[in-house]
Order: structure tokens, then sequence, then C-alpha cells
């Protein structure tokens, strides 16, 4: 093949990898955009028009059909605000608690020899492949002896023991703890615990960084074991205050899409901080460092 | 300081019904002061053996003494010891200075002693300040396991333990370290336990040599008894570089005279007189199969030899002739023995070259070739 008949096929095979980068990402924004701009939209206004309302402003829009409204009225006439500090006092209490006991439960699982280590690791695996809708009948049952039904002790007892972050964390502290570190740090006058908090932590921050989030963003979006457990209105999290919104009889979606967009704009600032390590702790261990 | 004491050292990895003993029962004298090295070839229990002095491994049975206080339930971080890995084990996310300082600060060291000591110890390993900022990860192999070290001395322990330190880094760091740690040795006066694969660090660096193999100690001397005298042909083969050639013969009486005679079903097969000494020393052993162990640097070239060397020869084919710069390594073939002889660095030879070997055998070691054990 001549040069210039190579250039030109590259060049072609890089306009088609850009469409079609395109292309996915027009299918996973146009949803966003939809969600945007139904927010600002009145609700005469939400199913007459797919996107923008058409009028004569600018690029044939009608702007001054827009308005703020659903955003207020999510505030005054919802107690949303109480919603929000739900979700975040309970998204942040998984996503902290869970995180430090799978990377307590990986780091045992990983680096001690016990009887009965690989029992325990086959358990976890197991639990792995168990449906989570699965355990929501019994789940309850268990809160309910416990007396932890309305209660933020019954939505976070079960993330104390998240089979998938141990399981996560336990392949984490094989790829990235030598023993000899934990050596050297017993040696040095580590306690066990704070050869852990010390040592072994900072090793796996990329890891610790992504399961943060990724507990962060599974209790923020968790809809339905708060909507079971918990019965009093005062303790909702956003995902079922979003939900009472609409009912067999109507349906408030100008404030449902308000509503939502208030809700990933935390998450959205969460995963642009912490992206960086989300990204490196999943992909730590692809590659010998 | 302190000295070192193993009483009947068992490790077994296995269970009662099912033993894997890694370690079988040792007994050892580490003497205050002393620098013992430990040496053997992989999973021969030398490295087992230092992680149950220093706590890292649970004692199967027997006992560990420090300064005559019995270790075995003791917690690594109340030995009083420093321990330099291999793989040099630094804290990757603190800088040299705070990997240097942490033991200090974990036994509450007042934070200007701490910086005092970290100074001074960086000095003395040629640590310059500014990277006593840096990370690990930017420092090279030889730097990093400097720092190791600073980081042991730093302390002051009764006890070092090396766990093959010099193992990763190329060889010029190697040499430059291994001469900094003997003399650190010299300076500091302290018990210092060091486990090596490599034959040369442990002759040059040990006040003794603990050869290890299989779990067991075999021979514990100083550097130049184990190379004159190895108790078997374990040690005799482990020990040196080429190692010992042997040779697989038999001590007759030929005109009144010892002499050992190759096992060799070719008509020139190797035979020498051994002289009265040897003969003396092997009476017991005439018309017994024997082996002779005889050093790379005790055979000789016929043609280069002057009148105060040996006499007595045979012919060799050359096999490689290998110029190492100092000197060449001659690898020949008797017809039934490989064998590797230390010629001066301008003799030069031709494969297949047939080259007459005198062989110094007053310096010569003979071996029952049933137990291995010298005779």
């Amino acid at each position: 093949m001549k040069p210039r008949s190579k250039s030109l096929t590259l060049n072609l095979a890089k306009a088609l990898n850009y469409a079609l980068l395109l292309l996915a990402c027009l299918v996973t924004l146009t949803p966003f955009y939809w969600l945007l701009v139904a927010a600002f939209k009145k609700s005469e206004d939400f199913f007459a028009h797919t996107f923008l309302p058409k009028g004569d402003g600018f690029l044939g829009v009608a702007w001054y059909k827009l308005t703020l409204d659903n955003f207020s009225r999510i505030f005054t006439e919802l107690d949303f605000a109480n919603n929000i500090l739900n979700s975040v006092f309970l998204a942040s209490s998984t996503a902290v608690i869970s995180t430090i006991t799978a990377a307590m439960g990986g780091y045992a699982l990983a680096k001690y020899e016990f009887r009965g280590r690989d029992f325990i690791m086959g358990i976890v695996l197991a639990a792995l492949i168990i449906p989570a809708p699965l355990l929501l009948a019994p789940g309850y049952q268990l809160l309910y002896h416990l007396h932890l039904l309305d209660s933020y002790g019954g939505l976070l007892l079960p993330a104390v023991a998240p089979a998938f972050g141990v399981f996560l964390f336990r392949q984490a502290m094989l790829n990235s703890v030598p023993q000899s570190l934990l050596d050297s740090a017993r040696i040095d006058g580590c306690g066990e615990l704070h050869c852990f908090w010390v040592i072994v932590l900072p090793l796996v921050r990329p890891m610790v960084g992504a399961y943060l989030l990724i507990t962060f963003l599974g209790s923020w979006n968790n809809f339905i074991q708060p909507q079971i457990i918990l019965q009093d209105a005062d303790k909702f999290p956003l995902s079922v205050a979003l939900a009472s919104l609409q009912t067999a009889y109507r349906a408030e979606y100008g404030m449902i899409t308000a509503g939502t967009l208030v809700s990933i704009a935390p998450l959205a600032a969460l995963f642009l901080l912490l992206q960086k390590e989300f990204i490196s702790g999943l992909t730590s261990g692809a590659v010998k460092g | 300081m302190a000295s070192v004491t193993l009483q009947n050292l068992v490790k077994n990895y296995g269970d009662a019904k099912r033993p894997l003993l890694a370690v079988k029962g040792i007994n050892l004298e580490i003497r205050d002061r002393e620098f013992m090295v430990f040496v053997g070839p992989s999973g021969c229990g030398k490295s087992t053996t230092l992680r149950m002095i220093a706590g890292l491994e649970d004692i199967s049975s027997g006992h560990v003494l420090i300064e005559g206080r019995k270790m075995n339930d003791v917690l690594p971080k109340d030995r009083d010891i420093a321990m330099v890995f291999q793989n040099y084990a630094l804290y990757p996310h603190m800088s040299v200075y705070d990997n240097m300082a942490f033991a200090l600060k974990l036994r509450h060291f007042p934070a200007a002693d701490i910086r005092q000591r970290v100074l001074s110890t960086a000095a003395t390993l040629g640590i310059e300040e500014e990277q006593l900022k840096r990370l690990p990860r930017t420092l090279s192999g030889g730097q990093r396991q400097r720092v190791a070290l600073g980081r042991a001395i730093v302390r002051s322990p009764k006890v070092f333990l090396f766990d093959e330190p010099l193992s990763n880094l190329d060889a010029k760091a190697r040499v430059s370290m291994r001469a900094e740690i003997a003399k650190l040795h010299d300076r500091l006066q302290a018990t210092m336990i060091y486990v090596t694969h490599d034959q040369v660090e442990a002759m040059t660096m040990g006040e003794r040599i603990c050869v290890m193999n299989e779990g067991e100690i075999v021979q514990v001397d100083e550097p130049m008894a184990i190379y004159n005298h190895p108790v078997n042909m374990f040690v005799a083969g482990f020990i040196g570089s080429p190692p010992m050639n042997f040779i697989h013969g038999h001590i007759a009486t030929v005109e009144g005279r010892a002499r050992f005679v190759e096992d060799n079903e070719d008509m020139d097969a190797l035979r020498f007189d051994i002289g009265e000494r040897l003969s003396l020393r092997t009476e017991a052993w005439r018309d017994r199969p024997v082996v002779l162990g005889i050093r790379p640097e005790d055979i000789y070239d016929h043609r280069r030899c002057t009148a105060s060397q040996p006499s007595s020869g045979q012919y060799a084919r050359v096999e490689i002739s290998e110029p190492m710069g100092s000197e060449t390594y001659l690898y020949l073939n008797t017809g039934a023995h490989p064998l590797v002889a230390r010629m001066a660095s301008n003799d030069r030879y031709q494969t297949n070259e047939q080259v007459h070997l005198r062989m110094d055998l007053a310096k010569a070691h003979f071996f029952d070739p049933e137990s291995g054990l010298a005779i």
C-alpha cells in the first residue's frame, strides 16, 4: 500500500472512532440535558415540548417560559433541606463505616494466617452471588427483631459487613501491601491497629477513595431499603422524598426533576473531587507497578 | 549489645501428623558484638531462623534468648532489635526523614532528640539533607538500602538483623554496601546477624559463618576455617567460587606409595600420588571409594609450573575458557569428571586443547562418597 493511501486509511479510522465516541456521548448526555431542561419548565410546558419550549426568542426558544419555581417549591412546599441532610448523613456514615470495616476485613483475609480463613473467604465469595433483593425480606425480619425498624441504625447495620468491599480490599491488600512493610512496622513498634491506620490504609489510598465514592453513591441512590425500613417522613432521604411526589393520582414532574437535579449535584462534586482516586483505585493491580 | 542464643529451635509449617520442618532443632550461640552470617541455598531455613529471632515467625519449639532472656513470647517491638530487609521495606508514603524517625516517634523520643539522631545517622551514611525530604521512590536502590540501614541504626538496638539486604542491588552498589556494613559493624560494635545465599558476602563480611542446609546447621566457624576445612561435601561445594571440584575414585597402593586413581574407564584416568600426610590420613580408606575435593586455585597447568609447585599430573580436555580480567576460569573434562581451574589472567587456551594438569594435593580434601563427610 502506498504511504499516502495508508495515511488516508488511518485518518478515516480516526474519524470513525470520533464519530462513534460522539454518538456514545450523545446517548449518555441526552437524558441529562432533558433533566436539566425539564427542571426549569412550567408544568403546562412539560409534555408540550421534548426539550426547550419553542418560541420567538434567541435560537427559536421561548426563554420567558423557563422558571425557577420548581426549585423554590421543593424547598418551601416540601421539607427538602431536611431530606438533603438525611441523605448526606446516611450516605456519609454508610460510606465511612463500610469503608473502614471492608478495609479491616480485607486486610485480615489478605495478611493474617488464621484457622478458618479460607472458609470465611468462601462465605464472602458466596455472599457476592446472592442478589440483594433476595435479602430484603429476611433483612426486614431481622431488623424487626432487633427493634431497628424506622431508624437509621436499620440502614447502617447492614452496611457494616459488605462482602463486595471486603473482597475488593482483600485483592488491593494482596497487591499493594508487601509483607516486609508490615514486618518492618511491627519491629519499629507499631501495634496491629496502628499498623493498619498508619501503614496499610495509606498504601491502599486509591482503593479507599474509590470505595468511599462507590458506597456514597450507592447509599445516596438507595431507594428500596429506606422506603421499606423508614416510616417517619422526617427521616426520609432524598430518594424516598422525591418518589413521594409521584402518587397514583398526581405527579409533580417539574418538582421531581428539580429535586433530582439538586440531588445529583453533590454526587457530581464528590466525583470530581475523588475521580483521580476512583480511576486509579479501579485500575490498581492491573499492571505490575 | 547482646548475645543471641538458639536452643533446639524448630519451625514446623505442617502439623503434628504431617510435619513440614523448615528448621530442625538448631542450637547456636551468637556472641555479643559478633558478626554472624547465616548462609545456605534457598529453602535451607536461614531466613526462617532470622524471622524467629525477630519475632516475626512463631516458634514451633525451642527457645530464642537475647542477652539470656527468653524471647519466645516477646513482641518484635519489645525485643530491641532492628531489621534490614531485602526489598528495603521503606514506607513509601513517608519521606526519608519520617522513615528514619518513625520508630523513635513511636517510642515517644523528644522531637529534638529525634532530629539530632536522624541527622547524625544520615551524615554517617552519606545521606544528604536534601534527600531527607524526598520520598523513597525518588531514590536509587543503593540510596534506599542506605536509608533502610539508617532506619535500623538510628534506634541503637541491641541486635541488628539483615535479611539478604544486598540481593536487590546491582554489582557495584553491592560491593560498596558490603564494605559499608562491615565498617558499620566495626564502628557500632553491635551484634549483627546477616542472612545471605551469597557465599562471597558470607566470606567477606562474617566473623563467623553458619552454613545451613535443609533446616540444619552444617558447620559454624570462621570463614577461612570453613574454606580450608569443610566438614562435608555440601560445605566444600557451597563455599568458594568457582566451587570445589569433586573427583570420584579410590586410593590404591602402587609400589608402596598411596595413589589416588580416578573412576574413569578411559586409559588416561587421573592418577596422583597423594603424599605421606594424606596417605596417613586415608589409611583406613585404601581400595575403598572416596571423593577427592580440590579447589580451582590448587590446579595448575604443567607448562606454567615452577619448580616449587607440585609435580604429579595428568591430561584433561578444555571445554570452555572464561577470561575474567584478573584471572581465567578454565572448564575442563577428564572424560569422567568436569573440572574448573583458576589460571592466570594472561593464559589463553583453545577449546578441546589437552592440558597437562598438576594438582596441589597438600590442599586436597577427601570425602566419604556415601555420607559426604570429610575423611
